[in-house]
């Protein structure tokens, strides 16, 4: 049973998920109440143009990732907001046209393409303790920030024709809403991928709200959830051949229909 | 411009309320400064200017309807009002009661544009109300939850605090928005449609709460569709369809003509004593 706690990697790589799982579980509480799961899945894949782009010119993941993922967060809540095109629109824009840019690249360098399948679904072997550091003060920053802004946050997202009548910018606290998601699935990308780290930001609070109605207790259980599924997943990867990331996602997947599945029996919406 | 304004300084409303239980005497009066004035405003979104020329005044302890078509103009003055939209020519002053600061001002937007699946309870709806005092997050204070306790009791939400907000009744809904914006202490409370989609029992909670609210000397702007309703329970209306087309006492002001301009439309107004009702002329098969 413990066998793989071993192994150094495997101890780095459960105690990143449970980070991960934790931080992305709790940010998406506000994604998925603010109707804004597509950002989350448009900002990972935007990630991805910026993660090969790093890779290629030599500059650390984090940093080459992070700041192609801040400029793409501040590009979507732009466009988004001009009102000239739709939100999902905008989106599609900066996303596929990063994506493409990735693959385009990796298609020149085909001996890089070991890195780019980890950038698409994430690589348990590829955390090193540097990253679990990163990770750890990533998570805990974005954390700090979003206690400290919560109060507007919460009014922003529950009524944001009347927030500002209280002195709340709702453009402003979007802006750094979407500035601390891009950080959250850069960090989180290492453990799942940018094709899969949506699933972490989205399917914990779903779960979340299947099991509460009240929304001070779906920000400590969505977190607590994020974490458990993550750490399972992770577990399991080791004994049944699937990767860390499909394994997480697909144990988050499996709780959602479960909790789910209890709810459509019973009857209740 | 049809007008029945009138030119006394003091408004004296009797027994417009038709048993209500807050029916009798309310006042307002037309000394010193208006709480807020707006000088041949004309404002709107993009190239659409939604209102045009528009003065108006209301008073410290008014209870003022704004009526008019869709897309007369309606919420286009509340958010002039409330600073959302910057007016393109004219003037807008909001005074505090014989000062010259801002008057705190609180806004209940139409039930419609708020997602009441949103899992937050009426209590955490109404606290919200503290948003002016805190910029960053801390802990709700002993005094601030006693006094949203207080606000809620009078509402009659008390028991009603760990309920979750989509769980009560439209009027119930209602009374925590306008709950959440006394907290703020308001003396303006800004409301948009707030009997839309109610029904007539919700509806009559709603005029209970305004005005008991308004005996404490809040001034209530509100806007609404439901002529029979401002009618019954209102005291003064200003019928809007990008200009005002009249000001006054709805008596006086409810006429065909008004509103048939108002609406750009044929309307039926019936008098029965001091009661006014409206009504559409029916729909003939020949088209006539």
């Amino acid at each position: 049973m413990l066998e793989p706690f071993a192994y150094e990697f495997f101890r780095n790589g459960m105690i990143a998920s449970i980070i991960v799982g934790a931080v992305c579980g709790y940010v998406g509480v506000y994604v998925v109440l603010r109707r804004m799961s597509y950002i989350g899945h448009g900002l990972a894949h935007a990630l991805f143009g910026g993660a090969v782009l790093s890779t290629i010119v030599g500059v650390n993941f984090f940093i080459g990732a992070g700041v192609w993922a801040l400029v793409s967060a501040v590009l979507i809540h732009l466009i988004s907001h001009r009102r000239l095109v739709g939100a999902d629109a905008a989106i599609g824009v900066v996303t596929t046209s990063s994506f493409a840019l990735g693959v385009a690249v990796v298609s020149t360098y085909r001996k890089f393409t070991l890195d780019f399948e980890a950038a698409l679904f994430g690589n348990l072997l590829g955390i090193t303790p540097v990253d679990l550091w990163v990770i750890a003060a990533t998570a805990a920053a974005v954390a700090f920030a979003m206690i400290v802004i919560r109060h507007q946050l919460l009014f922003s997202t529950f009524d944001p024709e009347v927030a500002p009548v209280y002195g709340i910018s709702t453009g402003r606290t979007e802006l750094i809403f979407v500035l601390l998601l891009a950080v959250t699935i850069v960090a989180s990308t290492r453990i799942l991928g940018v094709t899969l780290v949506s699933a972490a930001v989205v399917i914990p609070p779903v779960i979340g709200r299947y099991l509460t109605q009240r929304f001070q207790t779906l920000l400590v259980i969505t977190p607590i959830i994020g974490a458990a599924c993550a750490a399972t997943g992770m577990y399991l990867s080791y004994f049944i051949d699937i990767s860390s990331g499909a394994m997480i996602v697909l144990t988050f997947a499996l709780v959602f229909f479960l909790v789910g599945g209890r709810r459509w029996l019973r009857g209740s919406r | 411009m049809a007008t029945g304004k009138h030119t006394d300084r003091v408004h004296h409303v009797h027994g417009r309320l038709h048993g209500h239980p807050h029916a009798g005497l309310r006042e307002w009066s037309e000394h010193g400064q208006p709480i807020v004035e707006l000088t041949d405003v004309s404002s709107g979104y993009r190239q659409t200017l939604g209102i045009e020329h528009i003065d108006l005044k209301l008073w410290p302890a008014q209870f003022l309807a704004v009526v008019g078509p869709n897309g007369g103009g309606k919420t286009t003055l509340l958010r002039t009002i409330l600073g959302h939209i910057r007016p393109r020519e004219g003037r807008v002053e909001i005074n505090a009661a014989g000062g010259s600061s801002p008057a705190s001002m609180g806004y209940v937007p139409q039930l419609e544009q708020i997602d009441l699946t949103f899992p937050i309870t009426v209590e955490e709806v109404v606290l919200l109300g503290l948003s002016r005092d805190r910029r960053w997050y801390r802990r709700t204070g002993a005094e601030e939850r006693d006094r949203a306790h207080e606000i809620m009791q009078r509402l009659n939400l008390l028991e009603l605090g760990q309920r979750q907000i989509r769980e009560l009744s439209g009027g119930q809904q209602q009374a925590a928005f306008i709950a959440r914006a006394l907290l703020g202490e308001p003396e303006l409370i800004l409301l948009d449609e707030p009997t839309s989609g109610l029904d007539i029992r919700s509806r009559d909670e709603v005029v209970h709460f305004l005005h008991e609210i308004n005996h404490s000397g809040v001034a209530i702007l509100i806007t609404s569709h439901d002529l029979n309703w401002v009618a019954a329970h209102l005291p003064w209306v200003v019928c809007l369809n990008q200009r005002v087309i009249a000001e006054g006492d709805p008596q006086e002001v409810f006429t065909t003509q008004v509103l048939g301009e108002t609406y750009k439309g044929e309307m039926v107004v019936f008098q029965h004593g001091d009661m006014i009702m409206v009504g559409e002329r029916p729909h003939s098969p020949n088209g006539r």
